[in-house]
């Protein structure tokens, strides 16, 4: 990968992944397997206080993107930046020492679920019934075991 | 966690879409196969994963995931078994909410249909018309 500077706003064309557990996926044939993100897969979790967490794909592939806690199993929702901000959710650079390409968008934290719900809730299935442009997985992450 | 009049109201709270006073899915009157199939269709997710959650609630635990406790799992077992009872077709997903609670959800077209159960016992009823809330309402 290229040396980016991770505080560089986020282009309308970059691409960006939202990490999914399995358990937040849902179904849509019977008796099939998950096949697409359920809104609770983009709903800010407790951890999410600059907003819901992101990854910027110049910065990690999908498998990178897909790495989680050993011995579960995850999905990768892609989405593109142009279709956030064209239904007015902006998305923002929120590096980490850990993790510079990691992302957020801010209007969803976990504040704004509680004083704010009908417009959260609109928000996260609208990225997930319409914006999400497909969805890459499963993606188990081993433990150090199974490595 | 809840009472009779609890399970009095979660018999009570059937209905997957909005009630336009036309005719849905659960007031025509199903054929016995569609009605066997919906009740298939809901032991599968109380066996698969509602009872499989309650199991071993841990399992669903992950870095940005709190996992529903023992007593809202059973909510949601509680909520599932009266919406079977009433004929409801089966949700399309039953997904842990993050904060640990459980949604169930019923899609169709532009429409869908959310029962939350909170950490907290309280159960929200949500429809949406294409992403947009059409209502909210606590039915528990």
């Amino acid at each position: 990968m290229p040396q980016l500077d991770a505080t560089d706003p986020i282009a309308d064309d970059e691409i960006l992944y939202r990490r999914v557990p399995e358990s937040q996926m849902a179904q849509t044939e019977e008796d099939g397997l998950p096949n697409e993100p359920s809104a609770q897969g983009f709903s800010p979790g407790k951890n999410d206080t600059d907003g819901l967490s992101l990854c910027r794909g110049s910065y990690k592939t999908i498998e990178e993107a897909a790495v989680g806690r050993a011995g579960k199993t995850y999905y990768v929702a892609v989405l593109a930046a142009a279709d956030l901000r064209r239904n007015g959710i902006e998305v923002v650079p929120t590096p980490r020492p850990d993790d510079p390409g990691h992302a957020s968008i801010p209007a969803l934290n976990p504040n704004d679920r509680k004083t704010n719900k009908v417009k959260v809730k609109e928000m996260y299935r609208l990225i997930a019934t319409r914006l999400c442009k497909r969805i890459e997985g499963p993606f188990h992450t081993p433990t150090d075991t199974e490595a | 966690m809840t009472t009779a009049s609890d399970n009095a109201t979660l018999r009570g709270s059937g209905k997957w879409y909005a009630d336009t006073g036309a005719a849905d899915d659960s007031s025509l009157a199903a054929t016995a196969s569609e009605r066997d199939k919906n009740r298939r269709g809901w032991q599968r997710i109380i066996d698969e994963k509602l009872i499989e959650w309650g199991r071993d609630p841990k399992q669903l635990e992950d870095d940005d995931l709190i996992p529903p406790s023992r007593d809202v799992i059973s909510l949601a077992s509680r909520l599932a078994i009266a919406l079977r009872d009433q004929d409801c077709p089966p949700p399309s997903s039953v997904v842990p909410n993050g904060d640990g609670g459980i949604v169930l959800e019923r899609s169709q077209g532009p429409e869908a249909v959310t029962y939350e159960v909170y950490d907290d016992g309280t159960v929200e009823y949500t429809l949406y018309n294409d992403c947009r809330v059409v209502s909210c309402e606590r039915i528990l």
